[in-house]
């Protein structure tokens, strides 16, 4: 049976719209890159639920200074990842981050006789996302653009968990 | 005759922002890992603090700062699915190491216990 390793990198963001540029390195001994995981961990204390609200107008303010009616939209992207393999696969890879958590907590009214819900109560099990790419590849290129600094008009502090998961070379006899 | 078996090992993080490593011992009639699942008893400390690296007979698994959360299911998730399917790992030496790792992130800490279940075959006639 062939094993699979992981590769970690840490991608941290600080301002607001913050693109960052990164390599992944793969191991000599790798025969195929096989999956990608990605998770978020906000920085900073902040007070429960871990998001940040983001006000929205449902429609534009009236001159009169009525308001209307405030809806909360809650902000779970985090930003976007592109990964490049310098084979021929070129671009292989792309998604939206998104912080699980911060879907949480706004949307039950807590009472005495119910359960919260929250994402370390009844979150979904977490699973890679498969791919196939040549493993022949010494470095991955990556790209991050933070979206969630330009969502919220503020510089957040998080880091970007990236995991490349790749099949090691069975050794010859 | 090949049985499955769910085992469980705890290990406690009574400090913040450090690092605990346990090893445990599996029954030598173990066979196979076929899945490992990870909880605590307060699951939001674990959540948002937790980070670790697993080896099974000095293997590794799951490399350092591989979030806890990622190993984590909750109740929305029907029961036989919580485990991470790790298909058929050789337990060798029988020995599995936690490297736990606490970290400051966006809530305060208190004490907690992380348990981690493991899905083994077990074969009664060794």
């Amino acid at each position: 049976m062939k094993k699979r390793r992981c590769t970690v990198q840490i991608i941290s963001i600080t301002r607001k719209g913050e693109l960052k540029h990164f390599q992944v390195r793969i191991p000599e001994n790798a025969e195929a890159i096989t999956g990608i995981e990605t998770a978020v961990r906000m920085k900073g204390i902040v007070v429960f639920p871990s998001s940040i609200l983001t006000l929205a107008f449902i429609s534009p303010p009236p001159p009169d200074g009525d308001f209307g009616v405030i809806v909360p939209v809650q902000t779970p992207l985090a930003g976007e990842l592109k990964l490049q393999s310098c084979e021929q696969a070129n671009v292989f890879y792309a998604t939206d981050v998104i912080d699980h958590s911060a879907q949480e907590n706004l949307s039950n009214i807590p009472t005495p006789s119910a359960i919260i819900e929250n994402v370390w109560t009844h979150g979904y099990k977490r699973e890679l996302e498969e791919v196939l790419v040549d493993g022949n590849t010494t470095v991955l290129a990556g790209m991050y653009r933070d979206k969630m600094g330009i969502i919220q008009n503020r510089n957040v502090s998080y880091d970007v968990f990236l995991y490349v998961w790749y099949k090691i070379k069975s050794k010859k006899p | 005759m090949i049985k499955t078996i769910y085992k469980r090992f705890d290990l406690q993080v009574t400090t913040p922002n450090q690092g605990v490593s346990k090893s445990f011992e599996l029954d030598k009639n173990i066979v196979a890992v076929k899945g490992l699942y990870l909880t605590a008893d307060r699951r939001d400390q674990l959540y948002f603090r937790g980070s670790q690296r697993i080896e099974i007979n000095k293997d590794e698994l799951f490399p350092e700062d591989y979030l806890s959360e990622m190993l984590m299911s909750g109740l929305n998730v029907p029961v036989n699915q919580r485990y991470y399917d790790l298909g058929n790992i050789d337990p060798g030496n029988k020995i599995v190491k936690m490297d736990f790792k606490d970290s400051n992130t966006v809530i305060g800490f208190f004490p907690y216990t992380v348990s981690l279940f493991l899905k083994c075959d077990k074969d009664d006639s060794k």
